[in-house]
């Protein structure tokens, strides 16, 4: 522009009076908005008579031991009110109004409200800082315990709210959480025009931040019942005088059929991670150790991407030496479950609640001594239901869930064992049945519908074990190890093993693995 | 897909033992000013009204329900196999014979016939759970299905008497 460039001074004093004319108009403005709050500055400058408090608290590197009593927030009722209480805890919400803040503070599955109030005691300071703290993040709160006129809906501790006097934070969360606990941790609504909120995490956004996720009330329950699962099955196992032992994973040779395995480098060749505990068991039982039980991982390189399958679980597996028919194990074994039932049902059943809530199920209904049904009737009940099948062949997961829903309509109970299998569809190692060689000696357990459980009584005899492999056009050469094991004299003998995750998901009614597994497996996850 | 009408135009003639020539007419025939979706229905209707007065319905009103039922199978029935509107059709027809016997009336009328026919491939290829679920439908099915001449050559449907998913 000419005019610019003949007298770039004049435009330039223009342009610089503009700009100092609007920057006079911000600070005036700015100075007016600070004379109009002047709450704001009283905050700032106000005495703060919660000094030493609250706040941020240092890192903890154990500086000094600190004799301090901290209650479990479970604990806080209306027994302990009047009382000064420190909990620790994270902050579940939180919502200031002024003068007040009320927050919900959580430890695993037990809410309490506490509430910051501007009083004698409590700066306005204390409860700008309160609300300001992240979501998530773990706090020390010291508080009066006071008993509340109307019960607290939205807490677990219903009773009684904490007056907080004192307010650390322990550990700060990040301000963006990649999910939040309160929408993870929503019952699903079964009906269709549901008006509340409904939002729900899915599977995968829960799995890949299964730190948080795992934080949910339901969650945490879930575990703890697993862990009971595993404690009970050891215990029961022990006192009808079974011995624990550990097999190993790393093995040389594929051992119920090659392709379901997963391959490693083991030095300068490659080893296979076991598919299942099966071989050691019966060499464990041919070693004289007469009643053998082991817990331990299982890997199947199976790609099935279904709800119920995963590629590495942990495996609970039994096998037991007999005297002459294979019923004394079934029988064993069954009366192991309902015990196991019936001790979940007592020691577990705060749990099961707190899981109903979010992911309600009928009960688990069982019968004692538990119900045992012959394969051909299981195959009759379908066939009045309509469903064509042949004798000899296996059931489909369709078929599996109808005879569950049969047998529960007519039994009243979601666990059951089917017995003496057809021979064809079983594997080569089974013993047939001796009156009826279409048959073996195997059996199946169910719980609501879906299979736990595959066992029969094994062959012991090397020669006719020989005859079966050959006859299911089994490589002799593979499994010549497997054969060795009973060429020293081995007792009559029958097992099965279950798979943890599977009986806790059945037991619970859930509707995928994937919620019973701490970190789960599948063709498709191996993280975290 | 839509549900071929032909087969129930052909149930019916049998049904009401319609004679082999007059049958072969009515199937080949095309009438200029009618909707040739709608003319099964039409036809039935009529067929009713010569060969069995009584399934046309008993008064005025049955007889006017028994037409509009019959125009429901031919437009919406026939889309019951189509998995976005099957869920619509079937529970429609549930809520429909929840306080009645039969669909149109309290006794059989054509109407009953027509969509016994149309609905039957979807019935017959339901789950127990599904059938559970819109259990007035499998009563009313159940009923008509026991009836040789409504079957005819069909094979029976199973139903459970007990309840299963409840």
């Amino acid at each position: 522009m000419p005019e610019a460039e003949q007298n770039p001074g004049a435009e330039k004093s223009k342009k610089q009076l503009k700009k100092e004319a609007k920057e006079a108009e911000k600070a005036q403005k700015k100075a007016e908005r600070k004379a109009a709050n002047p709450v704001n500055n009283e905050a700032t400058t106000e005495e703060d008579v919660s000094v030493g408090k609250y706040g941020n608290l240092p890192m903890i590197q154990s500086e000094k031991p600190v004799e301090r009593k901290f209650i479990d927030i479970s604990a806080l009722t209306p027994e302990v009110a009047n009382q000064k209480v420190w909990i620790r805890g994270r902050l579940h919400t939180s919502r200031a109004k002024g003068k007040q803040c009320f927050m919900v503070i959580r430890q695993q599955h037990a809410t309490v409200q506490c509430l910051a109030a501007v009083n004698e005691n409590n700066s306005r300071q204390l409860i700008k800082f309160t609300s300001g703290v992240n979501k998530e993040s773990i706090v020390d709160i010291e508080g009066l315990v006071q008993k509340v006129n109307q019960p607290i809906e939205s807490c677990s501790q219903k009773l009684v709210e904490l007056h907080v006097s004192q307010f650390w934070v322990i550990s700060s969360a990040k301000s963006q959480l990649p999910l939040l606990i309160e929408d993870a941790a929503r019952p699903e609504k079964k009906d269709e025009d549901a008006e509340g909120l409904s939002i729900r995490v899915n599977q995968d956004t829960r799995l890949d931040n299964r730190i948080l996720d795992l934080r949910t009330p339901a969650n945490q329950a879930i575990f703890r019942i697993e862990a009971e699962v595993s404690r009970l099955f050891r215990d029961i196992l022990s006192e009808k005088g079974f011995v624990e032992i550990h097999t190993p994973k790393i093995i040389s040779a594929a051992s119920e059929g090659g392709a379901n395995v997963f391959t490693v480098s083991y030095f300068k060749g490659s080893a296979y991670l076991a598919q299942s505990p099966q071989l050691y068991k019966q060499m464990a039982i041919a070693a004289d150790f007469d009643r053998v039980f082991t817990v331990g991982a299982v890997f199947r390189a199976e790609d099935s991407n279904t709800h119920r399958h995963l590629t590495e679980f942990v495996g609970l597996d039994l096998e037991m030496a007999f005297k002459y028919h294979y019923h004394e194990v079934l029988n064993l074994i069954g009366s192991s479950f309902t015990e196991m039932f019936r001790q979940l049902q007592k020691k577990c059943a705060v749990q099961i609640a707190a899981v109903a809530e979010q992911y309600p199920v009928e009960p688990f209904q069982f019968l004692d001594p538990p119900l045992i049904l012959d394969f051909k009737t299981g195959v009759e009940m379908l066939r009045e239901a309509g469903v064509t099948m042949g004798d000899e062949d296996d059931l489909s997961t369709p078929d599996e869930k109808l005879l569950g829903r049969l047998v529960k309509a007519k039994y009243s109970t979601d666990f059951y064992i089917l017995d003496k299998f057809p021979l064809a569809v079983r594997p080569f190692y089974t013993m047939p049945d001796p009156h009826d060689p279409k048959l073996s000696n195997s059996y199946d357990f169910f719980m609501r519908g879906e299979e736990i459980m595959s066992g029969a009584q094994r062959i012991h005899d090397p020669e006719f074990l020989t005859e079966r492999a050959k006859h299911h056009g089994v490589d002799i050469e593979k499994i010549k190890a497997y054969i060795e094991a009973f060429k020293y004299g081995c007792p009559p003998h029958a097992g099965g093993g279950i798979g943890l995750e599977r009986v806790v998901m059945l037991y619970l009614g859930l509707d995928n693995i994937r919620k019973t597994s701490m970190f789960p497996r599948d063709p498709k996850r191996i993280t975290p | 897909m839509v549900i071929d009408v032909k087969q129930s135009l052909s149930s019916l003639y049998r049904y009401f033992n319609v004679p082999k020539e007059f049958s072969a007419q009515l199937s080949s025939m095309k009438l200029p000013h009618l909707n040739s979706e709608n003319l099964p229905g039409w036809t039935a209707l009529a067929l009713s009204r010569k060969y069995a007065k009584k399934l046309a319905g008993h008064n005025v009103e049955d007889a006017a329900f028994v037409r509009q039922w019959v125009e429901y199978a031919v437009t919406q029935g026939v889309h019951a196999d189509d998995s976005t509107s099957s869920s619509q059709v079937l529970k429609e027809v549930n809520k429909a014979l929840a306080d009645q016997s039969y669909i149109a009336a309290n006794y059989l009328t054509v109407a009953d016939l027509f969509l016994f026919y149309v609905l039957h491939p979807i019935v017959a290829s339901m789950t127990f759970y599904e059938k559970e679920k819109y259990i007035n439908l499998s009563r009313w099915f159940d009923h008509l299905q026991l009836e040789p001449n409504i079957r005819q050559t069909r094979p029976l449907v199973t139903f459970s008497r007990t309840l299963l998913y409840s």
